[in-house]
């Protein structure tokens, strides 16, 4: 099992002339957590989701859990698991049937999907409303059944699209604590987030990429150190290399009136 | 290959969830037959329909009115007055009809002349109607001549010669008229009316309307993310447009047999050859499946496919057919009603239902839909596909 749980070489996407990433190198260690972060429309969900085998790049290369992402896209699929930032899911099922359906697609045995979801819905809360049709939960119940989607068949590395939005402090508080251990487990979890407090604390390492292009990675250490201020929070490191002039001519506005 | 029939499955859930899905499925069509079926029942009676005012009464007037009853061409509905009479003529509830005077009982008896009054409304002459009641009328007049007649020659009672009358005629073979036609009606010009045509237009109609409306869901999962959800999975985009092209089939199936089994059971509709109405609809199921899943492409949102697909969906039933007989129609519109698959599909089932024709009678007509599953199924797969896998 090599020890990178996710490869990328000059990983590349164009759209229409469009390039919405820009040859990625990135590096994804096993078992750790992973932030990706970068402004809106910098090119994290395209990548996520051309790492998930849902977009095929247009040029470059990604392994993932030891596989090609775009020859051996179905050995990658039974490796991972995602979660959109909006998990949509069938409205007429409930919540239980949507979970079931899910195993199906993956092939988990029927009791042990049956025992894996009644563990992970008493986990997230989500046990007394699991008989519910899912059109009557709110965002952050819909936002854990994805996230229990996700976990169902047991993946080796989580690719999580904004995993804490919609949800309330105290569920926010258990996902990054399942989060956490899962990666304590070997599990490797790649997430992208704009709560960059989240980040900070929850993951050993981050890559920032802007425009398209990756601009930084490493923990927040290295980072700190690439930028010489050993005080430096993650949020002083982002709005640096993700362009913070809008930041300070508001702070200096502010300061002035 | 189980991954597909996961998805149609959940597809199939999903619909039977939907209360709208389920009034458009279940109960429309269902009201629907029942109320044109109903509307266009009478239609199908060989009897044409008459009201009767009987102003008079007695055992003649009874004879006349039970002669009327009796009819095998006319169907007889008693009115209480004149006025109702005239006012159901003016709506077209009956062809004619007829007024027994209050003194035919008496005129009778007495040998005196007397008349029925035949009622018509003027911009509808009912020339076959008029010829009915006439031999009608002549023949009850011509037993109570007899009657007469032979009462005022014998010793015996006009009740008693008016019942050797009757007996004398019942012992009589009647001369009676044989009719024959030359020629052939138009090709396709037959009409099949009430539930049995009601039942295969509304199957059509709907299977095709339901199926065309489900792109909406389509657009919904895909622009949505659900469709992504699965592809992310290890499911194969193929595997994602065989599960959906299946739960499509599946449903529209589903309603097929629901109309058919509407149809036996309640509306007692006789279907014709069942491995040919078999084959009819399972082809005429894939073919609204296909154009489905093409719609689930074509349209970018799914407010834009509820929007367009009823006027589109109900302009094409009408056009081929669905509605009433295509043949009706000026010959631009029957041709451009060919078009569309629910012309043949209707075609097929009038000669099914209507001339108790076989598969071999149906060959030409479902040649036709599998030419448009042909084209079309390929078209509606690769575009799904398409938008899968981007």
């Amino acid at each position: 099992m090599p020890a990178e749980a996710i490869r990328t070489d000059k990983f590349t996407k164009v759209f229409d002339r469009q390039t919405a990433v820009d040859a990625l190198d990135l590096v994804v260690n096993r078992g750790e957590v992973f932030g990706f972060l970068g402004p809106n429309g910098a090119g994290k969900s395209t990548t996520i989701r051309m790492l998930i085998g849902l977009l095929r790049p247009t040029s470059g290369s990604a392994v993932v859990a030891g596989y090609d992402v775009r020859t051996q896209p179905l050995e990658v699929k039974k490796r991972i698991g995602y979660m959109a930032e909006n998990p949509y899911v069938y409205e007429k099922l409930t919540g239980r049937e949507f979970l079931s359906f899910i195993a199906d697609l993956y092939q988990v045995p029927k009791d042990e999907a049956r025992d894996r979801a009644t563990q992970l819905l008493r986990l997230l809360g989500l046990f007394d409303d699991a008989e519910k049709v899912v059109e009557g939960y709110s965002r952050g119940m819909r936002q854990k059944l994805g996230l229990i989607a996700a976990l169902l068949h047991e993946p080796e590395i989580l690719f999580l699209d904004e995993p804490t939005s919609g949800l309330d402090p105290r569920s926010a508080r258990i996902v990054k604590d399942l989060l956490t251990e899962l990666a304590r487990r070997g599990k490797t979890v790649f997430m992208s987030t704009h709560v960059l407090e989240i980040a900070e604390h929850m993951c050993d390492r981050v890559g920032i990429i802007n425009h398209g292009k990756l601009v930084a990675q490493g923990s927040l250490a290295e980072l700190r150190a690439r930028q010489s201020d050993a005080d430096a929070s993650l949020e002083d490191i982002f709005l640096e290399l993700t362009g913070g002039e809008d930041t300070a001519e508001l702070t200096r506005f502010l300061a002035e009136s | 290959m189980r991954t597909p029939f996961v998805i149609a499955g959940t597809i199939f859930r999903r619909m039977l969830r939907d209360r709208t899905a389920i009034f458009f499925v279940i109960l429309l069509p269902f009201f629907i037959i029942l109320v044109i079926g109903s509307a266009t029942k009478n239609l199908a009676s060989s009897r044409i329909p008459i009201g009767l005012v009987n102003r008079s009464s007695g055992a003649l007037t009874t004879d006349l009115v039970r002669a009327f009853d009796n009819s095998k061409t006319l169907r007889t509905f008693h009115v209480t007055s004149d006025d109702t009479l005239r006012k159901a003529l003016r709506r077209g509830t009956y062809s004619a009809g007829i007024v027994i005077p209050t003194d035919y009982e008496a005129s009778v008896r007495a040998g005196r002349p007397t008349q029925v009054t035949f009622v018509a409304d003027q911009n509808r002459p009912p020339i076959v109607v008029r010829a009915a009641v006439d031999a009608l009328v002549a023949r009850e007049g011509a037993l109570l001549q007899a009657a007469n007649f032979a009462a005022s020659h014998t010793h015996r009672s006009f009740d008693q010669t008016l019942t050797a009358a009757r007996a004398a005629a019942r012992a009589t073979q009647p001369v009676g008229v044989q009719v024959q036609t030359v020629g052939h009606a138009a090709k396709g010009q037959f009409i099949v009316q009430g539930f049995s045509y009601t039942a295969p237009s509304q199957l059509v109609l709907f299977v095709f309307l339901t199926s065309f409306g489900a792109a909406g869901f389509v657009i919904a999962d895909r622009k949505q993310g659900l469709i992504s959800r699965i592809y992310a999975s290890p499911t194969s985009a193929t595997s994602v447009v065989l599960g959906y092209g299946l739960g499509r089939f599946i449903n529209a199936a589903f309603q097929a047999v629901y109309i058919v089994a509407l149809g036996i059971f309640i509306f007692g509709v006789h279907f014709g050859d069942p491995l040919s109405a078999f084959v009819l609809i399972t082809l005429y199921v894939a073919v609204s499946t296909a154009f489905a899943m093409l719609a689930g492409t074509v349209f970018r949102t799914p407010e834009q496919a509820s929007s367009l697909v009823p006027p589109i969906g109900i302009g094409m039933a009408m056009l081929a057919g669905c509605m009433w007989p295509r043949f009706i129609m000026p010959l631009p519109m029957q041709r451009l009603g060919q078009l569309f698959p629910q012309a043949w599909a209707m075609d097929a089932f009038i000669k099914l239902v209507a001339q108790g024709g076989g598969l071999r009678s149906i060959l030409p007509q479902l040649a036709v839909l599998a030419a448009f599953l042909v084209v079309i199924l390929p078209i509606a797969t690769w575009r799904l596909r398409r938008s899968i896998v981007a």
